[in-house]
């Protein structure tokens, strides 16, 4: 028996990632206080001093079982965080190198995209403008041969207006195709121009009436809003940011 | 019936009109002389091939011995395009000889009945 057994390696076997012992312990941990969190729900209204300093002391309990599960769940994981890291810090790099020369390159094909499509476009107004010309032209020859009853200027001077008509329609679909860059060889897709659109704010007071009933901007506001009534300095009850109303609300912590 | 072989300009007039215009009418059973590209497998390489109107005349009278008939070339083998042809996307003279030159060059496009994968090998600016 020298062959290798090509299904045994480090971590065939596929282990959980947990300890699952230390989880069943903490979960029993827990459920103690779960059940007992459920008789002082059930109890409702304190009516003692003595009864809120055992409800004081079971929500320190509750909250000291919540950190050690916490803690152990930390110590669990991080051996995981600390190999995602590394995995990280060995995958990213290249992927980083890689963005940067795609980057790099493409504007390069977006300089002859814009070159090709500037040809196209002043391609485009030679042959309309070329069309437009022989349109008039056969008009003209057509009305000369109608004042002069000429019947074979007429048919001729038709088959022109037929021919200008022809390069009109040819002009108006060419105008509609686009300008793109095939694959060399078929594997890679066919690149074209993309209109991006950004926005640059010039002036705030208007954007703002603009934009003044979106939510996005209503929750901007209010998280401002917040953010400095939570302030050093600021005093909620006697302080006022205008336009907001602030609501005062003392919790048990 | 004697008749007279078709004039080039009109045998190309199809291809020339779908190289400025990709959305030109084509018709199933209507293949159209010119150069052309395909792939024979979903994200496979182009293959180059041609589609050639076979005029055999009378060298005496330049009038036709028998009826014209459409023949698709690739790869050095000679078949009916009409299959196929709905698959071809035209191309210019030029863009088929590159097309013919990168078969022999890149060796990822050798494999024409494989998709492409550009991932193992980059493309160099004079590929």
């Amino acid at each position: 028996m020298t062959e290798q057994n090509p299904r045994a390696f480090i971590g065939a076997n596929n282990p959980p990632p947990f300890d699952q012992a230390a989880v069943d312990a903490l979960n029993a941990e827990a459920g103690q206080f779960l059940d007992v969190a459920g008789e002082w729900i059930e109890a409702g209204e304190i009516t003692d001093d003595g009864q809120a300093q055992n409800l004081n002391d079971f929500i320190a309990g509750v909250k000291k079982r919540k950190t050690a599960t916490d803690k152990a769940r930390a110590t669990a994981k991080k051996p995981h965080d600390d190999a995602g890291k590394l995995v990280q810090a060995a995958y990213k790099p290249i992927i980083a190198k890689l963005e940067t020369v795609v980057t790099k390159t493409n504007p390069i094909l977006t300089t002859w995209l814009q070159k090709k499509e500037a040809a196209r476009q002043a391609q485009i107004r030679r042959d309309q403008e070329e069309a437009r010309m022989a349109q008039q032209e056969a008009d003209r020859k057509e009305a000369a041969a109608l004042a002069r009853n000429d019947i074979s200027g007429e048919i001729d001077a038709q088959a022109a207006r037929e021919e200008a008509d022809k390069l009109a329609k040819d002009a108006d679909r060419a105008s509609k195709t686009k300008t793109n860059v095939a694959s060399a060889t078929g594997g890679g897709r066919t690149a074209s121009l993309r209109t991006f659109v950004t926005a640059e704010l010039n002036n705030a007071r208007v954007g703002f009436m603009h934009y003044a009933e979106h939510p996005d901007l209503i929750a901007c506001l209010v998280s401002l809003a917040e953010r400095e009534a939570r302030a050093k300095g600021f005093d909620a009850v006697s302080d006022a940011i205008p336009g907001f109303t602030l609501h005062v609300e003392r919790r048990a912590v | 019936m004697i008749r007279q072989p078709t004039p080039p300009k009109t045998v190309f007039a199809w291809w020339n009109s779908a190289l400025r215009d990709a959305r030109t009418p084509r018709h199933e059973s209507e293949p159209q002389a010119g150069y052309y590209k395909r792939r024979m497998v979903k994200h496979g390489p182009w293959v180059p091939l041609k589609i050639l109107l076979i005029q055999i005349t009378d060298p005496d009278t330049g009038e036709l011995t028998e009826p014209e008939r459409y023949a698709a070339e690739q790869d050095g083998a000679s078949f009916d395009p009409c299959p196929i042809w709905t698959h071809c996307r035209p191309i210019t003279a030029n863009e088929f000889h590159d097309l013919t030159e990168r078969h022999n060059s890149l060796p990822m496009m050798a494999a024409t009945h494989a998709p492409v994968d550009l991932s193992t090998n980059p493309i160099r600016p004079g590929a």
